[in-house]
């Protein structure tokens, strides 16, 4: 069964049809990524997720375990999704520069009301990125940005999501530090949390992802394995670099 | 002449500490929804009216009254809120500027309809018009108690906004609507609290207002509110120590510029206060601590 259905979902951002009709799912532990062009829609898909944006038309389905019962959170307050289980790291980092680090860290577990297990998330986010803990004290605005990076994806991780949202985590980080950001995600994942990606570095993201899908202008045009994906003559040709 | 600039400054401590209780509720409100509420100096003459009522009805303590005074306004800005601004929330800045100043409008009159637009005497216990003599400097008990008030307020919420999860809501909200959402923050219940709290510490500043003054009527908003706006924007529109320290400034420099210049040129103080404005804008157009980059303005 799957963890995220999204069934034909039709957004309007202001005047603009950004989505048009777009269906995905993302079942329990996987890692799916989300790949396509700049205003594809990659990250209307996710703020419909994560309830920042309304569909129109269509549904949003979310089961945070298996063995729970589907709920539609078509219409859910984003706050109201956050508790549900699905956190959504936003595109371009956007940490709360007026805050300090632990306390960004400590606003991703906002909600939850479980202070020792809290504590002990605050250590597990250290352990993935230890520089955290060395820059506790210093406001979020002063970090390099891979370094907001690892904060960001900290603070999503502190609300105990199932399904973690990223988008586009790679966005103006040198190689290296993607490397080690996207190595961080699949320890996130292999400890239990399932990962909805979007991602312009395609082959990075294709060789992390079980899943993928290719968005173009508002529509989902391919969908298979990261593997298919990788070696689809089209997908080579737009997204690879291939000639 | 020492003890005569002595009591001038004693006197800007006194008016800086009433605009602050006024431009903390202006720059909260400015800061979490981007709002320049006009209607916000209203809730000084909403003040002021409550605690006359309040203290020709009965017997109550001042302390009490403070309290009182402090959730009517708190109320009242809540009322608002719910009332005209959030309809018009993600509607275009000048829409929310231009419902404040309907409301201000709509105050004022419904002031003047009510309770006549007459200028009313304040009553104020004889306690409170004690005269202490500190050295060269005199002062009554009631501007004690402003700056005492003041003070004591202005900490309460430097320790709610800096150290409380509360706080934390409101700082993320202020600088992001949209993350802060993401991080699970209901956003209306956090701009609910800005106003309630930037409302009851103006309804508190009108307490103070009719008790320097002597005298209330329906229209006697205005010119905290400006003073407030002024303040806040000296200090950097959104950031409350901002608004503290505009506040004082232009309290201490009011008061010096009609205290230390010849007679004649005391009818000049709101241009004084007005041409400092350009001045300081000209110079650091964010204001003494307003943020560097202003991403939504």
């Amino acid at each position: 069964m799957d963890m995220l259905e999204i069934r034909d979902s039709h957004v309007y951002i202001g005047q603009t049809y950004v989505l048009k009709g777009v269906s995905l799912e993302v079942r329990h532990g996987e890692i799916v990524a989300l790949i396509g062009a700049n205003g594809a829609g990659k990250t209307t898909t996710l703020s419909t997720i994560s309830g920042l944006t309304r569909s129109r038309r269509g549904k949003v389905l979310f089961r945070p375990d298996p063995d729970t019962t589907q709920r539609d959170i078509t219409k859910a307050p984003a706050e109201g999704i956050v508790k549900m289980g699905i956190s959504h790291c936003p595109e371009g980092r956007q940490v709360f520069s007026d805050l300090n680090v632990w306390e960004n860290l400590l606003i991703g577990a906002y909600l939850r009301k479980d202070k020792q297990a809290i504590q002990s998330d605050l250590q597990w986010v250290c352990e993935l990125f230890p520089i955290l803990r060395d820059r506790r004290r210093q406001s979020a605005g002063n970090l390099s940005g891979g370094e907001q990076m690892m904060l960001a994806i900290g603070r999503a991780l502190m609300s105990r999501p199932r399904l973690l949202l990223l988008d586009e985590p790679s966005l103006g980080l040198a190689p290296l530090l993607v490397e080690i950001i996207f190595e961080m995600l699949e320890q996130i994942n292999a400890q239990g949390t399932t990962i909805l990606l979007v991602e312009q570095n395609a082959l990075m993201a294709f060789e992390l992802a079980q899943r993928a899908y290719v968005m173009e202008t508002g529509r989902i045009t391919l969908s298979g394995t990261g593997k298919e994906l990788a070696e689809n003559e089209a997908v080579r040709k737009a997204y690879l670099g291939a000639t | 002449m020492d003890g005569y600039i002595a009591q001038q400054l004693v006197n800007g401590l006194i008016l800086g500490s009433m605009y602050a209780l006024v431009a903390i509720g202006f720059t909260m409100i400015y800061g979490i929804i981007r709002l320049i509420n006009f209607a916000h100096g209203d809730i000084v003459m909403i003040g002021a009216f409550m605690t006359l009522g309040l203290v020709i009805s009965g017997k109550i303590s001042f302390p009490v009254i403070i309290i009182l005074v402090f959730i009517g306004g708190a109320l009242m800005g809540i009322l608002i809120e719910r009332a005209a601004f959030r309809p018009m929330r993600g509607a275009p800045q000048v829409t929310g500027f231009i419902t404040s100043l309907a409301i201000s409008i709509l105050l004022q009159n419904l002031g003047i309809l009510l309770l006549t637009a007459q200028p009313r005497n304040f009553f104020c216990p004889d306690y409170l018009q004690t005269i202490y003599h500190l050295g060269p400097v005199s002062l009554r008990a009631i501007d004690l108690g402003i700056v005492v008030t003041a003070v004591v307020l202005m900490i309460f919420l430097v320790l709610l906004v800096r150290f409380t999860r509360l706080g934390m809501a409101m700082r993320a909200t202020a600088e992001n609507l949209n993350v802060a959402r993401l991080m699970g923050i209901n956003i209306n219940h956090t701009i609910m609290l800005a106003f309630a709290i930037g409302s009851g510490l103006a309804g508190v500043a009108g307490m103070m207002w009719g008790g320097k003054y002597g005298q209330i009527d329906p229209l006697l908003g205005f010119v905290p509110g400006l003073k407030a706006f002024v303040a806040a924007v000296i200090g950097g529109v959104g950031s409350i120590p901002g608004a503290m320290l505009g506040s004082y400034l232009l309290g201490f420099g009011e008061v010096l510029f009609v205290g230390l210049l010849p007679p004649i040129y005391s009818s000049y103080r709101d241009a004084f206060v007005f041409t400092t404005l350009i001045l300081i804008l000209l110079v650091l157009p964010n204001g003494l601590l307003g943020r560097k980059t202003e991403l939504k303005a």
